[in-house]
């Protein structure tokens, strides 16, 4: 094997396999290796699935050996935050109790569906625990660190997700969203993702957090290896009830349309301060690049992430209660205490919070109406250190582990569909992410404008050596 | 209107054994910093005036 496979996005290791350059198993022991390298070092992955993924990789390599057509993923490795289901593992969701559950019987619809267009599954994804968290920060398995920098966050909840692939570990990665858990990671380690519509992807057999919010999407180094893995995981699935009846809108072919013609603004007002310069500088930089020279505002945003922190607390809370009763000291404490207070919310104030949700949708629909994107931060600054419990911005202490999820909030609170691109800065090591936001179901103009960004160099994901 | 008085030792006196839940020692700092936050959202999203006919965002389809 000459191909350095580890390096590779997943639309060429499967262009590779489907010539027959690199066998499947070449690819997926590649990986392995790499993993086996890197992982101690870094905190990506808690289970590794070797024996499962080579078994997989023979049969995509006998497969092309009869002459069968092949995935459009074939042999490109992947892994899952561990909230996905896995047959034979326990779905841990970053939490010590979930340990005692039995194994999970059938996999996650998310990872079926990629394994069925040919890509491969390694291993599961270290977490925040219960997705209650922005930092990447684990108390039973340790922290997934910033490849980039290993002092520091690589941002959560979907931490072991940004890990591995800032990393060169996987290609592709799947995480969840509920207030910004793949936005914050993505932004912290400097690779793409995309956060589809909500109710768009299938979240069946995932551990939920906050059903009004939980969002499932792909993690990656470009732009065309999202659109390959959104694309495999659309469709309908009887088992989540929250699943949208819309029509399957595959991107790929789309891509290459580019960015021109397209009505792109910046968003002002809440999205323009409580934020390290650095932030706005990165919006600035990808707002030059698209010629977006208007700014709109989203009214009432405040109120918006206001509204979305009240949900979560009181819906997380709901959900563990009984384990909050019963196993509390099996809690991380950061997340007990929180989801605790979440357990004492007068219940008048989430149903007002449902209330004002229907507004906000309603205002940001005619906000939008001259419009196609909109750019915000996605963080509000780069990857604080590891253990860092509060920071300042616009000279306001306040804590790291809920605010750095500020800029994403409002915007899951109304199930937007947004890329998230990585942005550098010569002479900083760390990177910090843009929001490329559009109207529900256009996941196929945020990802035409990420595409069109990464093919003029404005963003891009390198891996961390 | 004014300001509802927000006593977060009451809420949590009050509020724990209704629920089955033990607020250790070190949980009552943490737990009462996130009912102070939570009451400022609260009182920053009180602010808004709905409409009575807004419906709340996840409505029940048969």
């Amino acid at each position: 094997m000459n191909l350095p496979t580890q390096d590779l996005p997943a639309a060429e290791i499967a262009a590779a396999v489907k010539s027959g350059a690199v066998s499947a198993r070449e690819v997926v022991t590649a990986a392995l290796s790499r993993i086996e390298a890197r992982n101690g070092a870094l905190g990506a992955f808690t289970d590794v699935t070797a024996a499962r993924a080579l078994a997989k990789a023979d049969a995509i390599d006998a497969a092309r050996a009869k002459g069968e057509a092949l995935g459009a993923l074939a042999g490109a490795p992947f892994a899952a935050k561990n909230l996905f289901d896995i047959a034979g593992l326990p779905t841990r969701a970053g939490s010590k109790i979930n340990r005692d559950l039995p194994p999970a019987k059938q996999d996650a619809t998310l990872v079926e569906r990629l394994e069925a267009a040919g890509a491969v599954l390694v291993g599961g994804l270290n977490m925040g625990e219960y997705a209650y968290d922005f930092t990447g920060e684990n108390a039973h398995d340790g922290p997934s660190r910033n490849p980039h920098d290993p002092g520091h966050m690589s941002g959560g909840s979907s931490g072991g997700s940004g890990t591995a692939i800032a990393s060169g570990m996987v290609p592709l990665a799947l995480g969840s969203d509920t207030n910004g858990s793949i936005r914050v990671p993505s932004s912290l380690c400097g690779i793409f993702s995309l956060k589809p519509t909500y109710g768009r992807l299938s979240r069946a057999r995932t551990f939920p957090f906050v059903a009004s919010f939980d969002h499932l999407g792909p993690f990656a180094r470009s732009v065309t290896d999202l659109a390959l893995a959104y694309d495999a995981m659309l469709g309908p699935d009887a088992s989540d009830p929250a699943l949208a009846d819309v029509a399957p809108n595959p991107l790929a072919a789309s891509l290459a349309l580019g960015a021109e013609g397209l009505r792109i603004a910046r968003l002002g007002g809440y999205f323009a301060k409580t934020g390290e310069p650095a932030a706005f500088a990165a919006v600035e930089r990808i707002a030059k690049a698209l010629d977006a020279q208007r700014i709109v505002e989203f009214p009432q945003a405040e109120r918006a992430r206001a509204s979305g922190y009240l949900i979560t607390m009181a819906e997380g809370a709901a959900l563990h209660l009984d384990r909050l009763r019963r196993r509390g000291a099996d809690f991380d404490p950061d997340v007990r205490d929180r989801l605790i207070a979440g357990a004492m919310l007068p219940g008048a104030w989430i149903v007002k919070a449902q209330k004002f949700r229907s507004w906000f949708r309603s205002a940001v629909g005619e906000a939008m109406k001259d419009v196609d994107i909109v750019l915000a931060p996605a963080t509000p600054c780069r990857a604080p250190r590891l253990g860092q419990k509060t920071m300042v911005l616009d000279g306001q202490e306040m804590l790291v582990r809920p605010n750095l999820g500020l800029f994403t909030q409002p915007i899951s609170f109304i199930g937007l569909p947004v890329a998230t691109v990585p942005v550098w800065t010569d002479g900083e090591r760390l990177p910090i992410g843009v929001q490329i936001i559009a109207a529900p179901w256009r996941e196929d103009l945020v990802l035409r404008v990420a595409r069109a960004l990464e093919a003029q160099g404005v963003v891009k994901a390198p891996i961390a050596r | 209107m004014s300001e509802p008085a927000f006593d977060a030792d009451a809420i949590i006196e009050a509020m724990a054994p209704l629920l089955g839940l033990v607020v250790g020692e070190a949980s009552r700092g943490p737990v009462k910093t996130h009912l102070e936050i939570a009451a400022r959202y609260a009182a920053l999203m009180e602010a808004t005036a709905l409409d009575d006919h807004e419906e709340p965002a996840p409505v029940f389809t048969p």
